[in-house]
């Protein structure tokens, strides 16, 4: 898909110049079989090309080995996540499930589209064609890659992969894209872990009670339908020493989902703090975005923010504040620093469809928050944070992401100045068509 | 899960001779690439199928049309081969850090394990005193 110029309304700034790039799962059916789960559908990656008063789009699929195996055979061929049908093939590794669908990063020269259940796929980040499966190291290989790595203050990337429910393997890539560390770390009853995060001197897991029932995918269940919502368990946090894998330390805290976490920092003691995105149960993800395929009736739940405390002593404490958010976003500039502001969005007022119509951006100093809401037509998504220069304060930013107008049938950019947020959006480009709605992104400023 | 493939060329033997209802069991391998050896190992019991220890193993380095081998002399009995194309030369299935293959690596019948390897029975085919070509497909990258 290609549109060579978008139109523009507001003031999009002169001195923003760069490219957002935003990955979706665009395809759920082929040869007459539909996926069963929003999260199976095959990555298409989306450019756009912010410079000089013009904004044009381009995006592609990306062609990963599973995505040209069954375009040549016209049908679905191997099960994903949440779908496995007779007359699939088995799998013998996550890999060949990959569908490269959940969020784009830029890393030295290549464009990574990130899945997590198997490798990172590198594509050409001007012409957003596909390069190839990234082998970090040959026995890295094929290795679950998640699509949440944290960047750290040196450029390093940090990031990690859940194998089976045995395996924590963590990465550690330099800035230049040379792999520094890897290894695979043994955690017994690990669960499903989408993201974690990074403080000054440690890596930090959240671990929901939403456990792997090996023998049911051995049986043949679908990925998806072998995890299991042990309520009765709680979610524990591991908190790994960067320079010592083998230091961890383990808290637990009440019973509760999650997918992502907002950000994390430490004091001096070791007392870390922590902001992530809370669902009571995993109902949303066993339950809603399979019922969303169906277009069946969805009863919804949301997460709220949710601020944690890990204590140096072993005590963990956390408090709960009142929203229906989500896809929260903060300063790239403090990942494992303290941060004061967390982007989310938000399900506002009496909204009665799936998704979200609302940014929020909430100051967890202050305990204050603006807000603005869209018209009930608007699906908002993701807004990523961008630094108005290099040395901007914290929260001296613009907050850049879609919307998909089910009205207009269009999907836009939409740009806010973070610190007038409650003001909307200060410019807009509108594309010709719409997009599927969609996971993550980032911007890389020219 | 996996173990190594482990083939030793100490230990391989392609021995002929003997009279009776034996027969040649030909292997033909597609999907290699050029330019590495292609391994096969022949295994006649779900145990030692199990323990990746081929009572036959034989190592093809180079091919006119695809690399191709035969055991020859073979009495009736359900058989199965692994074959692998050993692509950095170190003489075994590398794997990677969950023993899942990084080589081209396949078994007869196309068998494929769940989330392992196959079976001795999912890849075993009989041999009646007939001789029999196979086809075994390499399955590239994990």
């Amino acid at each position: 898909m290609q549109a060579e110029s978008l139109t523009l309304s507001g003031r999009w700034p002169d001195d923003l110049r760069g490219v957002f790039y935003r990955n979706m799962p665009a395809r759920h059916e082929r040869g007459g079989t539909r996926y069963r789960h929003w999260f199976d559908g095959d990555g298409m990656v989306q450019a756009f090309r912010i410079e000089n008063g013009r904004i044009s789009h381009l995006g592609r699929f990306v062609e990963t080995r599973k995505y040209a195996a069954e375009r040549a055979a016209g049908r679905l061929l191997v099960p994903a996540f949440g779908t496995r049908l007779s007359g699939m093939q088995p799998i013998t590794s996550p890999d060949q499930m990959n569908v490269a669908n959940t969020s784009v990063i830029r890393h030295g020269d290549d464009l990574l589209a990130l899945w997590e259940g198997g490798s990172a796929w590198a594509i050409d980040p001007d012409t957003l064609r596909t390069r190839g499966p990234v082998v970090w190291r040959d026995d890295l290989a094929g290795l679950p890659f998640s699509a949440h790595p944290r960047r750290d203050s040196d450029g390093s990337l940090w990031n990690f992969g859940i194998a089976g429910n045995q395996s924590l393997i963590l990465y550690h890539v330099a800035a230049d894209g040379r792999l520094k560390r890897a290894a695979a770390l043994p955690v017994a009853d690990l669960p499903f872990v989408h993201d974690f995060a990074i403080t000054e001197r440690h890596l930090v897991f959240l671990l929901p009670p939403l456990l792997l029932a090996m023998e049911r995918l051995i049986e043949g269940a679908s990925v998806l339908d072998s995890y299991v919502w042990q309520p009765d368990r709680p979610m524990r946090a591991l908190v790994i020493a960067k320079n010592d894998w083998s230091r961890q330390r383990w808290y637990e805290l009440p019973a509760g989902f999650l997918f992502h976490i907002g950000n994390a920092w430490e004091e001096p003691g070791g007392t870390i703090h922590l902001d992530y995105l809370r669902f009571a149960d995993a109902a949303v993800l066993t339950e809603h975005f399979r019922a969303l395929m169906r277009g069946g009736a969805v009863r919804h739940d949301y997460a709220q923010p949710a601020r944690v405390t890990l204590h140096a002593s072993g005590k963990a404490a956390q408090a709960v504040l009142p929203g229906r958010s989500e896809f929260p976003a903060i300063d790239p500039r403090h990942n494992g620093r303290r941060q004061r502001y967390l982007v989310v969005v938000e399900a506002s007022g009496k909204l009665e469809r799936p998704g979200f119509n609302a940014l929020r951006r909430i100051d967890l100093d202050r305990e204050t928050e603006q807000i603005h809401r869209f018209g009930d037509e608007v699906m908002l998504e993701e807004h990523v944070v961008v630094p108005k220069s290099a040395t901007a304060e914290d929260g001296d930013s613009w907050l850049l992401g879609t919307v998909l107008d089910t009205a207009a049938g269009v999907t836009r950019l939409t740009l806010f100045d973070a610190a007038r947020l409650a003001d909307g959006p200060v410019a807009e480009a509108a594309l010709p068509y719409p997009l599927p709605l969609g996971f993550h992104g980032h911007f890389v400023r020219a | 899960m996996f173990g190594y493939l482990h083939y030793s060329l100490a230990a391989a033997t392609l021995t002929a001779g003997g009279t009776g209802s034996t027969a040649d069991l030909r292997v033909e391998v597609t999907n290699a690439r050029q330019d590495a050896p292609v391994y096969l190992a022949l295994f006649d019991d779900a145990a030692s199928f199990k323990r990746r220890d081929g009572f036959r193993l034989a190592v093809i380095k180079r091919w006119a049309t695809r690399p191709s081998a035969a055991f020859t002399d073979l009495p009736p009995g359900r058989y199965a081969v692994a074959a692998f194309q050993d692509l950095n030369g170190n003489g075994v299935l590398d794997t990677n850090l969950l023993g899942i293959p990084t080589e081209p690596y396949g078994f007869s019948r196309n068998a494929i394990g769940n989330l392992g390897p196959p079976s001795f029975e999912a890849a075993a085919i009989a041999m009646d005193g007939q001789d029999l070509t196979i086809s075994i497909a390499l399955r590239n990258s994990p």
